[in-house]
C-alpha cells in the first residue's frame, strides 16, 4: 500500500482533489454534530447579495447562503458515497460472478445490466422516484440501480482476464475450492479498475441527486444543492447568488470525485508501474 | 506390471473459435507416466502438448478419453472428490512470475499449500525454501514474487508444489523464462527432489536437448498426435520418425568446448 | 577502410524516478564491412540496449550515454540528434526485431509497406518490380503481398520484415533475437534465409540472441557481453570450442544442458547481475568459480587468451 500511496502522491490533481474531498467531509460532520445552527431559519433579511453578513448572500425566505450550502454537504456526501458503495459492492459480485462462472448466469447478468444501461438512466430515476417516494433513501436505491451495471461490466472484464493466469490454475491445483479462489485470488487483482470507477460513480449519484432535487423530486425538509438550484432558477435575474453558489458547490464536487477517480484508476494501475 | 501413477487413454481436444473451423489440438492420444519415472512431452507451439497437459492435470476437461489418476479416473471424481485427489500432480509453469499471485508474500503463497494443523507454518515453510536453495528461508518469508529473481521465483513455485507432498509434477516449459546459466540449478534441484521423494515428472518442453539429458522417456507430439515415443536418448539421438528427425536436425548444435574444467 | 559499426569503450545509463541501471558499462564493438558478428549475452547483459544504440532507440527521456563513442561508417553518432538518426535508419543500419508483428503496420498490405522502404531509400526505381523482387529474395510467394501481416504465419511475418529492412538497401543489418519466437524448424529456415541473403548482398549482420547456438551457426566472430561489459570477443570457432573467460566457459557448458560424469547438469552458481549495483571490479566475480583478489579490485584491460585460442579477453586469469 506505501508504494500505492507513494503513486498516487504524484498525481497533482488528484491530490487536490483528494484534499477537497477531505474538506468536504470533515463540512459534513462539523455540520451534522454542530448544535444550535438551524439552515432553515427563516429571517427577514430575505435574497440580500453576498456581504460580510451574508457570505453568499439570502435566499428569497431569507435564510443564509452558506449555511445552507455548508448543510447541504451532508446530503450530497451522503447520498453518493452510499449509492457508490451500494453500486460498488452489488457490481462487483454480479460482475465477479458472472466473469469467473460464465454459462447462463453470465448471459442473464448482462442481459439484465445492458437493460439497465440503455435505459435513459435519468428519466427512470425520475419516474420511480416520482412513484416511491422522495426519501433520501429511495434516491440513494434508485442510483445504485442505475450504476452496478458499469461496475459489474469493469469486474466482470477484469475478472475474464485474472481467471486465466496461471496463478489461478496454480491455486486449483492446491485443493482450493472455486469460490474461494474467486474470493481470495481473483477478485483482489481485479479491483484496480474497479475503485476507480466506484469513486466515479459517486460524482454520477452527487449530480444524479442535484437533478432529481432541482426537479423538486426531493422531500423539502432536506437541505440539498439541487433544492437550492431549483429555488434559485426562478430569481435567476434578480438574485443570481442563488443559482451560482449552489451550481458550483455542485460543480466542484462533481469534478473532485472525477479527478480522484482517475488519479486512483493511475495509481492502482499495474502499467504506470516502474520497476 | 505396477499401476503408473498417470494414464492418459484416448484423449481428444478440440477448440472451437467462431468463425474459425474447429481445431483438433490433441487427437485420441494415450501416454503413461509411471511412478517415479520422468517423461519429457516434446513438440513446437501448436502441437497440442500444453493442452494435453492442461487436461492432465484435470484443468481442461477432454471431449473424449480419460485421465487416469493412480487408478481414479478424473472424470468419474466428484468435485471435491477432484479437488482431493488432484492434490498429487502439482504443477510448474514456464513464468513464476505469472504461476505466483502478485499479491501474496512468499509467506502466503507457502501458507496456501501447507497443511494448518502441522505445527509453525513459518517453519515448515522455511524448511522448504531452505531445500530449494532460498536460503536462508526465512529471510525470504516476507518477500513478494517481483522482489526476488527469475531463478528465484521458480524455485519458489517449485516450493509450494513440493509443500503438497506430489507424486508426478507436471512441468510447462519450467525453463523458457531462466537465462542459460541458471537452467542448470533448476535441473538439478528438480533431479535432487526426484531422488529424495521418489517423484514422477512429466516435462512439457520444446527443448530437445533438455528433454534428452533430462528424461527416461520422451514423446514427441506434432499436430496433436504423439509421433514417436522411445527412450529419450535413444529417440532423440537415433530418431525414427520423420518429423522428430527433422526436429532434432533443426537445432543449432554446439560442439562440446574444450577445456572446460574450471566447472564440475 | 573504417568498420561498418563501432562502439568504443561506450557507457550508458538509464535513469528513472531516482534508480540508475548501467545497461552498457563499458562495451567495445567491431563489425567489419560484410562482416557477420554475433553478440550473446543473458538478460540484464546489455545486449538489447545495445541494438537499440545501434539505431539511437534508447529512449533519450531517461537514456544517456555517460562516455564513449558510436561509429557508423567512420561517422561519430554519439550526439546524434533525432533527426540525424532518422537518416541513418534503414540505410546505412536496419533491424529486425523479436516480434515482427509490433513493427510492421497491422493495416497496411505487405506489399505497400516493402514499397515504402523502397520508396524512401532509392526514388526513381521501379518499385513494383523491386517488391516483387525482394518476395522473391525472402522466399515469400508474391500473393503475400496482398496480405496483412497478421494473415501471415510467424515465419512469413520475420519474412516480410526483413523483406521491409531489405528495401532500404542497408550496409549493416541488425538482427534483435529475430527467431526467439518461432519454433525450432522455422528457426532453421530464417536462419539459412539470413546466411543466403548475407551472402548474396554482400552486407554485414549483427545478430543478438541469448541462445549460442544460433550465433555460432550464423556469424564469423562473437562477443560475448556480461553485465553491460563486453568481455570476450573472437573468432567464433575460438571462442566456442576453446573459450577462455570463465562466464563463455560456464554459459557454453550450460547450454550444452549436458550431464556431467555424477550426472548433474552443468551451471553457473548465483543470480545474474544488478545493473543498478555498479563496483569497480569485474561483475562476473560473486559466480566466478577462478575468481582472485584482484577481481574485485577493477576490470581488467583487454588481452589475448592464454589457452589455444586467439580470441580478446577481459580477465585477469589471462593477464
Amino acid at each position: 500500500m506505501p508504494r500505492f500511496l507513494q503513486r498516487f502522491l504524484a498525481y497533482r490533481a488528484g491530490l487536490a482533489a483528494g484534499a477537497y474531498v477531505a474538506l468536504l467531509a470533515l463540512v459534513a460532520l462539523v455540520t451534522l454534530v454542530l448544535p444550535g445552527v438551524d439552515p432553515h431559519q427563516i429571517t427577514d433579511h430575505a435574497m440580500v447579495a453576498p456581504s460580510a453578513a451574508h457570505l453568499l448572500g439570502t435566499d428569497e425566505l431569507g435564510r443564509d447562503m452558506l449555511t445552507g450550502i455548508l448543510y447541504g454537504t451532508q446530503v450530497s456526501l451522503a447520498v453518493g458515497v452510499s449509492a457508490a458503495l451500494g453500486a460498488t459492492l452489488l457490481g462487483v459480485l454480479l460482475g465477479a460472478a458472472s466473469g469467473f462462472y460464465g454459462g447462463w448466469l453470465d448471459l442473464a447478468v448482462m442481459r439484465i445490466a445492458e437493460m439497465f444501461q440503455v435505459v435513459p438512466s435519468f428519466i427512470l430515476a425520475a419516474v420511480i422516484v416520482a412513484l416511491s417516494g422522495t426519501g433520501l433513501t429511495q434516491v440513494v436505491l434508485v442510483i445504485m440501480l442505475l450504476a452496478w451495471p458499469q461496475i459489474a461490466r469493469i469486474t466482470r472484464g477484469e475478472v475474464l482476464r485474472v481467471k486465466q493466469l496461471e496463478f489461478v490454475d496454480a491455486v486449483r491445483c492446491l485443493g482450493k475450492r472455486e469460490w474461494e479462489i474467486l474470493a481470495a485470488e481473483v477478485v483482489p487483482n481485479a479491483m484496480a479498475p474497479v475503485l476507480a470507477a466506484g469513486t466515479l460513480v459517486v460524482a454520477q449519484a452527487i449530480l444524479l441527486e442535484a437533478s432529481l432535487s432541482f426537479l423538486g423530486l426531493s422531500s423539502a425538509d432536506i437541505v440539498s444543492w439541487g433544492r437550492m438550484l431549483n429555488a434559485g432558477q426562478r430569481f435567476l435575474f434578480n438574485a443570481w447568488w442563488m443559482s451560482v453558489f449552489p451550481g458550483l458547490a455542485i460543480f466542484l464536487t462533481v469534478l473532485a470525485f472525477n479527478l480522484l477517480g482517475d488519479a486512483v484508476g493511475s495509481a492502482l494501475n499495474p502499467r504506470t508501474v516502474t520497476r | 506390471m505396477a499401476e503408473p501413477i498417470l494414464r492418459l487413454e484416448n484423449i481428444s481436444k478440440s477448440f472451437r473459435r467462431p468463425g474459425h473451423a474447429p481445431v483438433q489440438a490433441v487427437d485420441n492420444v494415450s501416454l503413461e507416466v509411471g511412478r517415479g519415472e520422468t517423461v519429457a512431452l516434446v513438440g513446437e507451439s501448436g502441437s497440442g502438448k500444453s493442452t494435453l497437459g492442461r487436461i492432465a492435470l484435470g484443468l481442461l476437461a477432454p471431449d473424449s478419453g480419460r485421465v487416469v489418476l493412480e487408478g481414479k479416473v478424473l472424470r468419474e471424481l466428484s468435485a471435491s472428490e477432484l479437488r482431493q485427489a488432484r492434490i498429487a500432480m502439482q504443477p510448474i509453469f514456464q513464468d513464476a512470475s505469472s504461476s505466483l499471485n502478485p499479491r501474496r508474500s512468499a509467506r502466503e503463497l507457502m501458507a496456501q499449500a501447507l497443511p494448518e494443523a502441522k505445527g509453525s507454518v513459518d517453519e515448515q515453510a522455511a524448511r522448504l525454501l531452505d531445500r530449494v536453495g532460498l536460503s536462508p528461508g526465512r529471510d525470504y518469508l516476507a518477500r513478494f514474487p517481483h522482489e526476488i529473481s527469475g531463478g528465484q521465483r521458480q524455485r519458489l513455485a517449485i516450493a509450494r508444489a513440493l509443500a503438497m507432498n506430489p507424486k508426478l509434477i507436471i512441468a510447462d516449459e519450467p525453463l523458457s523464462g531462466a537465462d542459460v546459466s541458471i537452467r542448470g540449478q533448476v535441473l538439478n534441484l528438480l533431479l535432487d527432489i526426484k531422488e529424495e521423494r521418489g517423484v514422477a515428472y512429466l516435462m512439457i518442453t520444446h527443448d530437445i536437448s533438455i528433454a534428452r539429458h533430462f528424461a527416461d522417456r520422451v514423446a514427441v507430439m506434432q499436430r496433436g498426435v504423439i509421433v514417436e515415443t522411445g527412450p529419450a536418448a535413444q529417440v532423440l539421438t537415433s530418431p525414427s520418425h520423420p518429423y522428430t528427425r527433422e526436429l532434432v536436425a533443426a537445432v543449432p548444435v554446439l560442439a562440446a568446448p574444450e577445456a572446460a574444467s574450471i566447472y564440475r | 577502410m573504417a568498420p561498418i559499426l563501432e562502439f568504443d569503450a561506450l557507457r550508458l545509463a538509464y535513469r528513472a524516478r531516482g534508480t540508475v541501471a548501467y545497461a552498457m558499462n563499458d562495451v567495445s564493438l567491431v563489425v567489419g564491412e560484410g562482416e557477420a558478428v554475433g553478440l550473446v549475452g543473458e538478460s540484464g547483459s546489455g545486449k538489447s540496449t545495445l541494438a537499440r544504440a545501434t539505431l539511437g532507440l534508447t529512449p533519450r527521456r531517461i537514456a544517456t550515454i555517460e562516455s564513449g563513442r558510436i561509429l557508423i561508417g567512420g561517422t561519430d553518432v554519439t550526439r546524434f540528434s533525432e533527426d540525424q538518426w532518422q537518416a541513418m535508419r534503414g540505410n546505412p543500419v536496419a533491424m529486425v526485431f523479436q516480434d515482427p508483428l509490433s513493427y510492421l503496420n497491422p493495416v497496411m498490405r505487405v506489399g505497400k509497406q516493402i514499397a515504402e522502404s523502397v520508396r524512401a531509400h532509392a526514388p526513381g526505381l521501379a518499385v513494383a518490380t523491386r517488391v516483387v523482387e525482394l518476395l522473391s529474395l525472402v522466399k515469400l510467394p508474391a500473393a503475400a503481398a496482398d496480405a496483412y501481416p497478421h494473415e501471415l504465419s510467424g515465419g512469413m511475418r520475420q519474412r516480410a520484415l526483413l523483406a521491409v529492412a531489405l528495401g532500404c538497401e542497408p550496409k549493416l543489418l541488425v538482427a534483435d533475437e529475430p527467431t526467439t519466437a518461432l519454433d525450432v524448424t522455422t528457426q532453421a529456415e530464417i536462419l539459412a534465409l539470413i546466411r543466403e541473403l548475407r551472402e548474396r548482398l554482400g552486407m554485414a549482420l549483427l545478430l543478438i540472441s541469448h541462445d549460442l547456438g544460433i550465433v555460432a551457426s550464423a556469424c564469423d566472430r562473437i562477443y560475448v557481453m556480461y553485465a553491460g561489459h563486453t568481455v570476450e570477443w573472437g573468432a567464433t570457432a575460438d571462442v566456442f570450442q576453446r573459450p577462455a573467460h570463465p562466464y563463455t566457459v560456464g554459459l557454453l557448458k550450460a547450454a550444452q544442458a549436458a550431464r556431467n560424469s555424477e550426472g548433474r547438469f552443468a551451471t553457473i552458481s548465483g543470480d545474474p547481475p544488478n545493473l543498478s549495483e555498479l563496483s569497480p571490479g569485474c561483475p562476473f566475480t560473486p559466480r566466478c568459480p577462478q575468481a582472485r583478489a584482484e577481481c574485485r579490485e577493477s576490470m581488467p584491460a583487454p588481452s589475448p587468451a592464454r589457452n589455444a585460442g586467439a580470441q580478446t579477453l577481459r580477465c585477469w586469469a589471462h593477464r
